[in-house]
């Protein structure tokens, strides 16, 4: 097991590695900060000692190791159009980020996975059909559009929640919904599927040749196992909504690093971008060892491999 | 005896049908568009402006779908815009697919330290916010038809290259390879011809829902403004157009998000219909 | 027979299978006594799985339908039973032993867990006393080491003894009676001999009725007391063990044990019944087996014969039946 993990863990590693390495590869195709950063009436010679100064004059690979070396301290560089520390910049904005996507994964899994259950329990029904169906439609929807379609009902028309901002907990409802649409409808599917899996194993029938409980056969014998795949899309999931909040942040005016980011980009604010763009990689890869983890805890075959 | 096949068949296949004939018309409406257009896509009525849709008060059926804020008809541009979306959704599934293969088959047949940096690669990818690298990327080198469908095709390459990988690794110990290598038939015959065909019908399947997730990918990135900005617009420039007007014309937004739906929902379905058809080992 | 613990009129079992229906089971009317072995045997897709899987309703209700004119276990109305009520006999009065031990115990949770539910659940034992009652039945199986065995999860074992651990979940409960579905099939043929042993001993030592479904006639030959023979979904032929090997009645049940080694004489020859089962969406006019049978006339290919009862208590469903003993 702990083998198992730690390679998974230097796996990990690894891709951040990756990650950071591309970043600052395409940071420096794209052009010279200076230009950006100079005043309009700087001379070469200004350029060259902001060049100096910024250490840009150096080898890109001492520039990367101090990057990188920097980066492991927190230090993710300084934002000349904001004229703040990209780290702090990113630590204001990171609550609003996570509060709104855990609102929208804990959305999506409390729609999911009892749906998924009910419909797979009662399948070739009338219910199984029409959910199944609206699970299909809200998976081929663009989930910003099915968020805007929620403003003009709810907050336009009925007027019972607020069009977009930051604030009390009406303002988290709709930018939650909209980012937890998409996730619920491909997890009902797949936990219905799963489910469906599982209670026609070979196991289920031995469960029930022992005079079990109907809901315990459910609850022990079937649900555990469901969950497996469960678990790994979840995780896919979750981090598909810290990406998804870029357009969601953006439609409601929420005030987290997705947003923070697309500015950036309006504003060739290279390191903001580097730094978002770290953070979240950080991010997925970190939830998807959280999924492997987790895997060891649900399914101990896996300790064995 | 004849006609209980037939119905058969249909009851089995409805879904697929109906998504293929969704995505039929959509095409067919896309290619002859200045035919079955009533207006042309940029063509500006100042008098008729934000009218509603036919059968709300104040519509009329010269706008069966309302107008725009510069009173552009929006059923003449949702046509239009299917020209847009249409077609970066195949140049991206077909750059995707190309890139996507080769990458799984290398992967998968030559194992060892090259499917370990590919994988890698693949892995890289996937941890980078592609929301965010697309819209750093397509604003940095400009926006543009090119650009966005490679762009696109860069957020749907992974999943031909896991895919043709799984195949080619389950393929290339068969008997009839190993034959094959035992009398000297080079390296890329073999990939080419005894195992690239083996994986084709599965790279079908994930093209179809590729082509569904590259229309949405196109529809969001347009929304954003860094899309392709042109006189003909793609359903996302026309969602991003309305977000403005959301308060008194809620179907500038609505209608080009109907007809997105519609065609990913058309991709979708054709993909899951594919799948049990041809490739059910792709289930999971 | 009122001592029966088993007693089936008349069933009939139908899948619906992608918009057509399969006929499995037709018409079967058999009865297992107290303390008797009966072996039931067939190819597959004869039925004999099926019909042993409906007497506690384990088929998928929503594919499957079965209708009999009676069926009773111990006394108990099947087809009667609400859902609540079948769930208590479950276990305590018919317990199965399945095919694939692999595939039937449930790979994430612990053999001693397996074990010991069904046990607080019919026993109401505690956890402790549910737990010190499988390490007994896992010794009582032959399991060596049964304090770190109990512990394991099924795929830790190796075949013979995840078998083992199927068969102490079967009798945790002290079932009155033992179904086993070709339990040796899937293990290896080294472990068969002692997975049969052990079951036979099991059998004899508490005096449970059983019924082994197998496809191998040669081995019931040693452990049924009573035969019954099925083809295309229906009973062919039922007659005592003894007179069934020494002159059976119906020519498939001869065309079987000409196709089986002999365990008396292993190099004599062995000849396969030509073609093939029939395929079971077509409902056939007359007996299933007459394409295959060398003895079949006219009236086979356009009637169903009955299963009759013969003088010496033997049932045979056919018209051309062999008599005396074959050579």
């Amino acid at each position: 097991m702990f083998s198992f993990l730690s390679k998974r863990f230097l796996q990990a590693l690894l891709v951040l590695l990756g990650v950071s390495f591309a970043t600052f590869i395409v940071g420096h195709l794209t052009g010279d900060p200076v230009e950006l950063m100079a005043r309009e009436n700087a001379t070469e010679q200004d350029k060259q000692d902001l060049r100096v100064y910024l250490g840009l004059d150096r080898p890109l690979e001492q520039q990367y190791f101090s990057f990188i070396v920097k980066a492991v301290q927190g230090d993710l560089g300084f934002s000349f159009v904001q004229q703040a520390k990209v780290s702090q910049l990113i630590a204001e904005r990171l609550p609003a980020t996570l509060q709104l996507a855990a609102a929208g994964f804990l959305l999506a899994l409390a729609i999911s996975i009892p749906l998924g259950i009910i419909i797979a329990l009662n399948r070739g029904t009338i219910w199984d059909f029409l959910v199944t169906t609206l699970a299909m439609a809200g998976q081929a929807a663009p989930g910003f559009w099915i968020g805007l379609m929620l403003v003009v009902l709810f907050a336009v028309h009925l007027k019972v929640l607020p069009v977009s901002g930051y604030g009390g907990a009406a303002y988290i409802v709709l930018p939650a919904i909209t980012l937890a649409l998409q996730s619920s409808a491909r997890l009902t599917r797949l936990v219905r599927a799963s489910m469906l899996e599982v209670l026609s194993a070979d196991y289920i029938r031995t469960a029930h040749s022992k005079g079990l409980r109907e809901r315990v056969v459910l609850f022990v014998h079937a649900f555990r196992g469901a969950m497996i795949p469960v678990v790994t899309m979840a995780g896919l999931e979750l981090a598909e909504l810290v990406s998804g909040a870029f357009i969601t942040e953006t439609i409601f005016a929420w005030p987290g690093i997705g947003r923070l980011a697309v500015t950036a980009v309006s504003q060739r604010d290279f390191p903001v971008i580097q730094g978002v763009v770290l953070m979240s990689a950080a991010f997925f890869v970190l939830i998807n060892f959280l999924v492997d983890v987790l895997y060891v805890v649900i399914d101990p075959r896996v300790k064995l491999k | 005896m004849r006609r209980s096949a037939t119905s058969v068949f249909l009851r089995r296949n409805a879904l697929g049908l109906l998504g293929l004939t969704i995505l039929v018309i959509v095409a067919l409406a896309a290619i002859f568009a200045p035919w079955v257009a009533p207006y042309g896509p940029a063509k500006i009525d100042l008098m008729a402006r934000l009218a509603p849709p036919a059968w709300i008060d104040g519509g009329s059926l010269k706008h069966l779908l309302g107008t725009d804020n510069l009173g552009r008809d929006i059923l003449s541009r949702v046509i239009y815009g299917a020209q847009i979306s249409l077609s970066v959704g195949a140049g991206a599934v077909v750059i995707g697919a190309l890139i996507g293969s080769f990458i799984g088959l290398l992967s998968g047949y030559f194992g060892g330290i090259v499917d370990a940096a590919l994988s890698f690669l693949v892995n890289v990818q996937l941890a980078f916010p592609f929301t965010l690298l697309a819209i750093f990327l397509l604003s940095t080198f400009g926006g543009g038809f090119t650009s966005v469908v490679v762009v696109v095709a860069l957020a749907t390459w992974v999943n031909y290259a896991r895919v043709v990988r799984g195949q080619v690794m389950s393929v290339k110990n068969q008997e009839y390879v190993e034959a094959a290598k035992s009398v000297g038939v080079p390296t890329d015959r073999i990939l080419r011809r005894y195992i690239l065909p083996n994986a084709f019908s599965s790279i079908i399947v994930v093209a179809s829902f590729s082509m569904a997730q590259a229309i949405l990918t196109e529809a969001a990135l347009s929304f954003l403004g860094v899309g392709i900005g042109s006189a003909t617009p793609s359903w996302g420039t026309m969602l991003n157009d309305g977000r403005s007007y959301l308060q008194n014309a809620w179907w500038m937004t609505a209608m080009p998000g109907v007809a997105t739906a519609l065609t990913v929902l058309a991709g979708n379905l054709c993909g899951d219909w594919l799948q049990d058809r041809i490739d059910p080992r792709l289930r999971k | 027979m009122s001592d029966a613990v088993l007693s089936v009129e008349g069933l009939s079992v139908d899948f619906a299978v992608g918009g057509s229906i399969i006929h499995a089971v037709r018409d079967v009317s058999l009865s297992v006594a107290q303390g008797e072995v009966l072996g039931l045997v067939g190819e597959s897709g004869s039925g004999k799985s099926v019909t042993m899987l409906s007497v506690v309703r384990l088929l998928d209700a929503r594919r499957t339908a079965i209708t009999a004119r009676a069926m009773s276990v111990d006394g108990h109305s099947i087809l009667d039973l609400r859902p609540r009520a079948l769930e208590d006999v479950r276990g305590p009065v018919v317990s199965y032993i399945f095919q694939d031990p692999l595939t039937a115990l449930n790979p994430l949770l612990t053999v001693g867990r397996q074990i010991s539910e069904g046990m607080r659940r019919h026993k109401g034992l505690s956890r402790t006393a549910a737990r010190a009652r499988a390490l007994d039945l896992l010794r009582r199986v032959g399991i060596p080491a049964p304090e770190l065995r109990i512990n394991q999860l099924p795929h830790q074992l190796s075949g013979g003894m995840r078998q083992r651990v199927m068969i102490a979940m079967a009798l945790a409960v002290e079932p009155k009676l033992l179904i086993a579905d070709e339990p040796t099939t899937a293990l290896d043929v080294t472990v068969q001999a002692e997975i049969v042993r052990l079951v036979q001993s099991i059998q004899r030592e508490q005096g449970m009725a059983m019924v082994w479904v197998t496809h191998d006639l040669a081995l019931l030959a040693r452990l049924a007391d009573r035969v019954v023979v099925m083809y295309a979904g229906r009973i062919v032929e039922d007659a005592l063990a003894e007179a069934l090997y020494d002159a059976p009645a119906h020519p498939y049940t001869a065309g079987l044990l000409a196709s089986t080694s002999r365990i008396d004489d292993p190099f004599s020859e062995q000849e396969p019944i030509p073609g093939a089962p029939p395929d079971p969406r077509v409902v056939h006019p007359g007996c299933s087996f007459a394409p295959r049978c060398s003895r079949a006339q006219a009236r086979c290919q356009g009637e169903v014969p009955a299963l009759e009862i013969k003088a010496d208590g033997r049932r045979v469903a056919c018209f051309y039946p062999l008599t005396g003993s074959q050579t």
